[in-house]
């Protein structure tokens, strides 16, 4: 007995510690199902009611709006063949085509009225309401199959919010019969897009089928797909790696450096600006309040070193709109196309080259500090200290310590950092409670002014209390505008004065990536939005 | 056969009084349970709609939809009303979901999953402890010992990590994540099982020893007892009273479910709500799950005191009956 539980131990170790990689094969799935992961279950199957992106990638499979976004971020047909633009591109009229829900009834024209009128009752409390809200004036169903819809100003990204969640159609004979229970369950709603949900395993796994109702069925050669949730870092490398998974939406932070260099790693756009807003109205922080001070803090930087030696999933940011939102057209990026000088900078991990207009450059210690005499003079106050609201997590308080380096070195400003949790950050900034803070903003829509819009006075989201008629008048007057090039050139005077005033400082663009094999073609990636169709993705070997 | 009792013996109805009493106890502790979630959970800065992307107009919209905009004391009354009829109410972030279903949905898988963790345990956790309480100080002992040391010791996470790397991705004998079919429940319910099977371990062991050295067992050792009798009869019965202590609110906690283990392996159990629903804010979550777990523990501390009476009369607390 003894010998016996001896030698199993012995035995047994080295099997355990070094056996060989006898697993599962990687690329071993069924034929013609895409499997991938999400980070989180789906909340409800309901566009109207969704905000996270988790769930807006399985809806955009699910159900088809007016319009779709299809490769590169162009707009391609959905359930509208023709659309007629009124002169003053304020009417849009939508002809619908024979289209039919996943339970065999029409898809006409009172859906989509219905949807978008739902959306902004405030009696429905929607997230997403002011997508609608902000530029649909009157929606008027002209024919079962004729829609127009009246904005309240030209809006030029217009049918590329048609693609949106919050406009996707909605039937009224089935909310009504289900009440709240309405798209909690697959047999709860009903679909129009190129798949369909036939298991929902709450907390484990989205399963889809292909929707032989769909009108362009012939375009979809996936089988089906299916969404597992996947929390865990480690789990979900585990599991591509034993071909559980089809490929890797998105890569864990911590694993990236594994993949560097690695062919199957793809950029995913992602419209994701990190910046570091100052508290405008603290009477005890005088000198934040001064442009100078906010400038010089932002000049002794080193993005450059930050993103491609410590972060190195990021891009340097020297203007507000990330790169990846579109200027005057579908693949025309605003940051590559539009500002006063430009410069190239590489993704420290694929070297794929991004061409970037830029405000400022930063590493400019001694101009800095003499900025910052001067802007600590006029305020009046003599020192400057404050503390930094950061996220909880490793990335954030990397990053907020390099600032506090950069800080107390150059210009001697000592700051304390305040991790808290993403809820309670986002409470306290809104709440103005907080002397300077790290921040993300994510773009809702492809179009700058997503970004701008943010700093005019009386904003929700204007976090530094930032208030400046001139930026007003910019933005308004880019607002009212249909023009391109003219809303190019505002948007770029209204980021120059941005960048000039500084109540917010931009550090650096998200990156993210993928691992997609490559014998998975066609996956749609796009910045922001309903990321991730399948439509036009298929296998071949 | 016995004649059949014809009135309630006052030892009994003595103890009808004690059970009547402990059961408000028991109410009282989950009503302060309640109330101190409900109002720890309001005390924390942030809502379930501060979302970066939520405009002052739609917040109020949602608070008006779900009565947060209503004074806190009619909230709390509301709250107590409805979980005095079991309702938990309805979920902020799981649209449409109510709390209920979401621990119906949950509870089960996060119990099976402790309940093959809790076999494993038991069996391994009172193999062990008997191994090595009868041969105290020998090399079984000191084997036994050094594991049981260890699987206190070593986190879960680790373990789950090793066990994941070891036996699903290297040997390829399980999936790495999942829940479908048998064999996906073997990884989480082992990992799940390391530590209550190494407290067993050591409870007993420890125990173990300390009846050896009663007066009692020499006398039936000397009276020639057999070794199996003796060792089931006596020793186990009498050393399992530590280990029931511990296994009560251990048996709660492992069918209600790990975070950890959960979100490393998939299971989509209860465990990852009580974690993630705080993070989301999610206030009916948060004291569902609260209010659930207290109310398991509870129920179990009872029934482990009356399992005590059961292994030992000194201590029977209701329906003693005279033999």
């Amino acid at each position: 007995m003894r010998f016996g539980a001896k030698a199993w131990f012995w035995l047994l170790l080295p099997a355990l510690l070094f056996g060989c990689h006898g697993g599962p094969q990687p690329e071993a799935h069924i034929p013609g199902v895409l499997i991938s992961e999400i980070g989180d279950d789906i909340r409800i199957l309901d566009p109207g009611l969704s905000t996270d992106s988790v769930t807006f990638r399985v809806l955009t499979n699910i159900y088809e709006g007016l319009t779709r976004v299809g490769p590169d971020g162009r707009i391609v047909p959905g359930i509208a063949s023709k659309i007629e633009v009124s002169k003053d591109k304020r009417s849009y009229t939508f002809f619908l085509r024979n289209a039919l829900w996943s339970d065999g009834v029409p898809v006409v024209a009172k859906d989509f009225a219905f949807a978008l009128g739902r959306v902004m009752d405030p009696k429905a409390a929607a997230q997403y309401a002011y997508i609608v809200t902000d530029t649909v004036e009157r929606v008027d169903v002209l024919g079962e199959r004729t829609l127009r819809i009246i904005l309240k100003r030209p809006t030029p990204y217009f049918l590329w919010l048609t693609a949106f969640p919050a406009y996707l159609p909605l039937r009224q004979d089935l909310l009504e019969a289900l009440g709240q229970s309405y798209g909690t369950s697959p047999e709860r709603t009903a679909f129009n897009g190129p798949f369909v949900v036939t298991a929902w395993k709450k907390g484990s796994k989205v399963v889809l089928g292909k929707n032989p109702r769909y009108w362009d069925k012939e375009a979809v050669i996936l089988k089906g797909a299916e969404f597992v949730v996947v929390k865990d870092p480690n789990t979900l490398v585990q599991m591509y790696d034993t071909g559980a998974l089809s490929f890797i939406y998105q890569v864990p932070t911590v694993h990236l450096p594994r993949y560097a260099g690695n062919p199957r790693l793809k950029p995913r756009p992602e419209a994701v600006t990190d910046y570091i807003v100052f508290n405008l109205h603290r009477p005890d922080l005088k000198p934040l309040q001064n442009p100078k001070v906010r400038k010089a803090l932002s000049l002794v930087l080193d993005r450059q070193a930050y993103c491609a030696n410590v972060d190195r999933q990021s891009l340097p940011a020297y203007g507000f709109v990330p790169p990846t939102i579109s200027g005057d057209g579908p693949g025309r990026s605003f940051r590559a196309h539009f500002g006063e000088r430009f410069s190239v900078f590489y993704d420290p991990l694929t070297r794929r080259p991004y061409k970037t207009s830029v405000w400022f450059e930063d590493r400019r210690i001694e101009e800095a500090r003499a900025l910052f005499q001067e802007g600590i003079k006029e305020s009046g106050q003599k020192k400057l200290t404050f503390s930094l609201l950061i996220d909880d997590t490793p990335q954030a308080r990397r990053l907020g310590q390099v600032l506090q380096f950069f800080w107390q070195k150059h210009l001697g400003v000592k700051v304390s950092l305040d991790p808290v949790t993403y809820q309670t950050r986002l409470a306290r900034v809104a709440m103005k409670d907080y002397d300077t803070a790290n921040v993300l903003w994510g773009a809702d829509y492809d179009d700058p002014m997503t970004f701008l819009d943010l700093f005019t006075t009386g904003s929700p989201f204007n976090d530094p209390g930032f208030s400046n008629p001139d930026y007003d008048a910019l933005i308004k007057k880019a607002r009212r505008s249909s023009d391109q090039a003219e809303r190019m050139t505002l948007f770029v005077r209204a980021e120059k004065l941005l960048m000039q005033e500084s109540p917010v400082v931009p550090v650096f663009y998200r990156l993210s990536y993928a691992l997609v094999p490559p014998y998975l073609k066609g996956v749609v990636f796009l910045a922001c939005g309903a990321d991730g169709p399948l439509k036009w993705a298929s296998f071949q070997p | 056969m016995r004649p059949a009792r014809s009135k309630v013996s006052l030892q009994s109805r003595g103890s009808l009084w004690r059970l009547f009493g402990r059961v408000i106890v028991m109410l009282a502790t989950l009503w302060v349970v309640a109330t101190f979630t409900f109002l720890g959970m309001r005390l924390i800065p942030g809502d379930p709609f501060s979302d970066p992307k939520v405009t002052p107009q739609v917040r109020e919209n949602l608070y008006r939809k779900y009565g947060l905009d209503k004074p806190l004391y009619k909230q709390y009354v509301r709250y107590l009303g409805n979980l005095s009829r079991l309702d938990f109410g309805v979920s902020y972030v799981q649209l449409g979901r109510s709390v209920n279903d979401i621990i119906a949905q949950g509870f089960p898988v996060s119990a099976e999953l402790g309940l093959w963790a809790l076999l494993l345990a038991l069996f391994w956790g009172t193999l062990l402890g008997t191994l090595a309480g009868l041969h105290h100080e020998g090399r079984i002992d000191r084997y036994a010992t050094f594991l049981a040391a260890l699987g206190v010791s070593v986190p879960s996470f680790i373990l789950a990590l090793f066990f994941q790397h070891v036996f699903a991705f290297r040997l390829g004998l399980f999936p790495v994540a999942g829940w479908e079919g048998g064999i996906a429940r073997f990884l989480p319910a082992l990992t799940l099982s390391i530590l209550p099977a190494a407290t067993i371990a050591r409870l007993l062991r420890a125990s173990i020893l300390d009846v050896l050295r009663q007066d009692y067992i020499q006398t039936a050792r000397i009276k020639g007892l057999a070794h199996t009798r003796l060792l089931v009869h006596h020793i186990l019965r009498n050393a399992a009273l530590s280990v029931l202590t511990y296994l009560g609110p251990m048996v709660v906690n492992i069918t209600t479910g790990s975070f950890v283990i959960e979100t490393i392996f998939n299971v989509p159990g209860l465990g990852k709500h009580y974690v993630q629903s705080i993070y989301d804010r999610d206030y009916t979550l948060v004291m569902g799950t609260t209010v659930f777990y207290a109310a398991l523990l509870i129920v179990a501390m009872f029934l482990v005191d009356i399992a005590y009476g059961l292994l030992d009369p000194r201590i029977r607390a209701f329906g003693a009956k005279e033999r």
